[in-house]
């Protein structure tokens, strides 16, 4: 029996308010992907006529000439992002599983360093962590994107994953240390598995916003050869203006598709938003 | 006060003071760095250098050799021409003079009085002295290569074009090349090019000739380095011609046997100069893009030091006569002239490995200053003594603990602390590359208010912020709201699927599409205002505009709105009954009940937000780079960084942290709804 409250609330009027706002919303939204996809088969001609205009034909070649020009590019975003995402989140899982299972002297004032660095905006150590990569010739390598991920990364890791454990029973823990099973075992057979869904939470946040990354990519990278997607991308496009607009277009398309994968993961456990309500202070 | 806490304090203290002092020595040390005078001589820039026998020689571009002595002192100064000076080189007791109208002039290097002068038949590209005769590398502007055999009173003894033999055409055809180096040595000349051509002809010219019978029968040897080459330098006493290739390899070049060798150095990173002093058998390695400069010990081809110099060096001489190193580089689009005191660079390395200690030293006093003031914290909060035997059994009951966690957090102090907290202090120095560092106090700061955009940065910055916090904050919670309470539970379940798709576009591809795809000259809004009969509008270009665009980049604002939704279906039910049987409308249970719920999740979308807003940089970065009255903070620190002035970025850096700082304690002291009911 619905309640008077809900009455009201699903009374056409509410309703249609409701569902307008929300129709609109998406439609907006959809709109800049709508026009991306719809201009990256015009040719340059048809650029021209309106961005709104279907093309004449549809011009795959565009999406040809766009993946010869970055294939390199976002074979090393993918690279860097997977391989220091994948690193991160793995050490930050061992910190953490350490920090919510254990008790040593200390524990707790270890555990502040780690959450202070999330209260330190990035932006103040820039200058410095710049100069610091140069002094340790680590400049022009990927390991200057990866150690610094690493040393900030492993923070949300560690703190989403002390969150997760300190909620899990630890009944089951004692009964596989009773059983014997040392740290090592009880990390891969039993923590892994049951906190898939965090790791791929925290894996799927790193990886995008490392592939989104563009501006210490840009400071530390100076081979062509090396340099990652968003660095360049712009650059890419320039080239192209009043040319061959439609493949700057195909471009863009072309360089969502490692985000692809991560928003089918993210879809798959969190559309939801059960998840994300864990995301307070 | 106990007696352990008593102890603690004094320890704390010992500790800061000698922090403290340590800091104070470390600081004063000045060395470890070269401290290269500025050595400019009068005149416009100069453009070309050389160095010898007490004397220092630079061409400008106004045509003047001006001769200095190795303090800066002038001593002449000539007229060679009206039109830049392409190269300065001495060769015996000859300065030999080439300007960029082909006039070569021979001028006494003592006095710069011109000896002799003579008009080359090409453009100029290299020159080398060997015996009495001059051999002068031109082109014509077909891009082949000519080579000028000139006796010392510049009469003209040979010539001829520079071809090559191609063993896969088996033709003679023209040598197309650029050349990096070129040097007479042994009866042959080394002609270097940037591709690592090296083409060894004899000196008699007999090689210079399409004549493939000829070419062949006369002795000239063709091989290239397995590198593009940048330059090179002779050490006639070892009969070696020094080549620097751009794979960071150094190779030796035999000139007598014409032999290569196998790279005998490899470098840190590209090498752009190289120069050296025969006398001491030192090598200078200058880099493409690094500002130190390496000196090899040419016996054991051995790192002797490196130093900090200038980026940009594109010419360097060493006099022999007294060691000292002549670089020339550009800063800011103006070419400098920098004197190194070489003999200095050594006693550098020991200075700067004393005060590395001294530093090392400073940061451990403070650590254990910080754990003694810890420990004393947490007796006087806990009112008891720390029984040290019970904490030793448990750190060695738990020793691998504390070493599995030793790494992780050894690197949170390298990558995050490190740089946050040396930032904040770096903001009061003056601290730019090339340049020794010293506290210069508030300049930094006054530099920064100084800069003409300042305030209007300062502007868009809070104007960025409250836009950014009202549509990171609103549009998503109502949005959120409204696909709780929709009736069809398949349409809002299909919205929020449909809403994953923009997720796929990159943020930086996001930008230009907004850039290109709707605020561009074909873009969806200036097509519908054509449509409209109006005239198209530069909606990033234009200052009225230009602001507001940014703003409004991103409509329709749904961002963060998942985790409100998520917060919204996990209210309780029961709150909605009992709303119900107080009688409440939609308005007052919004209000009253769905809001309060969604306070934690708002403090964190709203902190998230207001960082996010302050260190956003590519939105200003991507599109107008600052113009049409855009510029923000952070880009101003950007820029400030990529001059290499660490000091002023730091500066700003320390502004934003502050502004930062003011957010989150605002926002720790809200009050927020416990929801674990």
């Amino acid at each position: 029996m619905k309640s008077k409250l809900q009455k009201r609330i699903y009374r056409p009027g509410t309703q249609i308010i409701v569902n307008a706002f929300v129709t609109v919303s998406v439609l907006f939204s959809l709109l800049s992907v709508y026009i991306t996809v719809l201009n990256s088969f015009k040719s340059q001609y048809d650029i021209y006529t309106g961005i709104f205009s279907f093309p004449t034909q549809m011009l795959w070649s565009n999406y040809a000439k766009a993946f010869y020009e970055l294939k390199d590019y976002l074979l090393n975003s993918v690279f860097v992002a997977f391989v220091g995402s994948f690193v991160t989140v793995f050490v930050g899982s061992v910190m953490a599983y350490i920090f919510s299972r254990k008790t040593f002297y200390g524990k707790e004032a270890i555990f502040f360093l780690y959450i202070a660095v999330l209260l330190m905006p990035s932006v103040t150590g820039l200058s410095v962590l710049y100069k610091f990569v140069i002094d340790l010739n680590l400049v022009d390598t990927y390991f200057a994107i990866w150690v610094p991920l690493l040393a900030s990364g492993q923070v949300g890791v560690v703190f989403l994953f002390r969150t997760f454990f300190s909620q899990q029973p630890s009944s089951v823990f004692e009964a596989a240390k009773v059983d014997g099973a040392n740290d090592a075992i009880i990390y891969l057979y039993f923590v892994l598995p049951m906190a898939l869904p965090i790791l791929l939470y925290n894996f799927v946040s790193l990886f995008t916003a490392q592939y989104n990354d563009f501006l210490w990519p840009a400071m530390v990278i100076k081979t062509n050869k090396k340099m990652l997607l968003m660095t360049v991308l712009q650059n890419c496009t320039e080239v192209n203006k009043n040319k061959c607009e439609g493949v700057n277009y195909a471009m863009y398309v072309v360089s969502g598709i490692p985000l692809v994968f991560t928003s089918v993961i993210s879809l798959r456990y969190f559309k939801d938003g059960d998840f994300a309500a864990g995301m307070k202070l | 006060m106990k007696k352990q806490n008593k102890l603690f304090l004094i320890l704390f203290g010992i500790f800061v003071i000698s922090a403290v002092a340590f800091s104070i020595v470390a600081s004063t040390i000045s060395g470890g760095n070269a401290k290269g005078e500025i050595f400019n001589p009068d005149g416009e820039e100069a453009v070309s250098l050389e160095a010898a026998d007490g004397y220092v020689y630079s061409g400008n571009v106004s045509g003047e050799i001006i001769g200095t002595d190795e303090s800066g002192e002038e001593i002449f100064k000539t007229k060679v021409g009206d039109s830049r000076v392409l190269r300065v080189d001495i060769f015996g007791d000859v300065l030999f003079v080439v300007d960029e109208k082909r006039n070569l002039s021979l001028l006494n290097p003592k006095t710069g009085e011109i000896e002799k002068t003579e008009e080359l038949p090409g453009l100029f590209v290299n020159a080398d002295k060997y015996g009495d005769d001059y051999y002068v590398l031109l082109s014509s502007s077909y891009s082949d290569l000519f080579v000028y055999k000139y006796s010392s009173s510049l009469e003209l003894k040979k010539s001829g074009m520079l071809y090559a033999y191609n063993e896969d055409t088996e033709e003679m055809e023209k040598a197309v090349i650029e050349v990096a180096a070129f040097y007479v040595r042994a009866e042959k000349m080394f002609i270097i090019g940037t591709l690592g051509q090296v083409y060894v002809l004899p000196t008699d010219m007999s090689s210079l000739t399409k004549n493939e019978e000829a070419y062949l029968n006369s002795g000239a040897k063709f091989f290239t380095l397995e590198t593009p080459v940048k330059s090179a330098f002779p050490f006639d006493k070892d009969s070696v011609i020094y080549v620097a290739g751009k794979n960071k390899n150094v190779y030796k070049i035999n000139v007598e046997t014409d032999e290569v060798s196998a790279p005998v150095k490899t470098m840190k990173n590209d090498v752009s100069v190289l120069c050296g002093n025969e006398k001491t058998g030192e090598l200078f390695v200058f880099y493409d893009l690094f500002s130190d400069v390496t000196v090899l010990d040419t016996d054991k081809m051995s790192e002797k030091v490196s130093f900090t110099g200038e980026y940009n060096m594109s010419q360097a001489v060493i006099s022999e006569k007294s060691g000292s190193l002549f670089a020339l580089y550009r800063e800011n689009g103006v070419y400098k002239i920098k004197k190194y005191d070489v003999s200095e660079i050594s006693k550098n390395k020991i200075y700067g490995i004393v005060k590395t200690v001294f530093v090392v030293l400073a940061v451990i006093c403070a650590l254990f200053a910080a754990v003694f003031l810890g420990m004393t914290i947490r007796n006087k909060k806990t009112d008891s003594e720390i029984d040290f035997k019970k904490v030793k059994k448990e750190l060695a009951k738990n020793k691998w603990i504390y070493i599995i966690l030793f790494p992780s957090v050894a690197l949170l102090f390298a990558f995050c602390y490190y740089p946050s907290v040396s930032s904040l202090i770096m903001a009061f120095f003056d601290y730019r590359s090339g340049y020794p560092v010293i506290f210069n106090g508030l300049d930094n700061f006054r530099t920064l208010f100084a800069n003409p955009t300042i305030w209007d940065a300062v502007r868009n910055m809070v104007i960025f912020l409250v836009t950014d916090l009202i549509f990171g904050v609103i549009p998503p919670v109502a949005f959120a709201w409204c696909l709780s309470v929709m009736k069809s539970k398949r349409y809002s379940s299909l919205s929020r699927t449909l809403l994953f798709i923009p997720g796929v576009i990159p943020g930086v591809a996001g930008v230009l599409i907004w850039t290109n795809g709707i605020y561009g000259s074909y873009g969806i809004l200036n097509t519908i205002i054509k449509a409209c009969g109006g005239e198209a509008i530069a909606f990033l270009g234009d200052y009225r505009y230009s602001m507001l665009s940014l703003i409004l980049m991103g409509f329709p604002f749904v961002g963060a709105y998942l985790i409100f939704y998520g917060a919204i279906a996990n209210i309780p039910k029961a709150y909605y009954e009992a709303a119900e049987l107080e009688g409440c409308g939609v308005i007052r249970r919004i209000i009253s009940i769905d809001l309060p719920f969604v306070t934690p999740q708002l403090k964190y979308v709203f902190v998230m937000c207001f960082i996010g807003s302050v260190q956003n940089v590519s939105r200003v970065m991507l599109t107008t780079k600052g113009a049409a009255g855009t510029q923000i903070p952070i880009y101003i620190m950007y820029n400030y960084l990529s001059d290499n002035n660490f000091g002023v970025s730091s500066a700003m850096a320390l502004m934003l942290f502050v502004i930062l700082m003011i957010a989150t304690f605002i926002n720790l002291k809200m009050k927020t709804v416990d929801t674990d009911a």
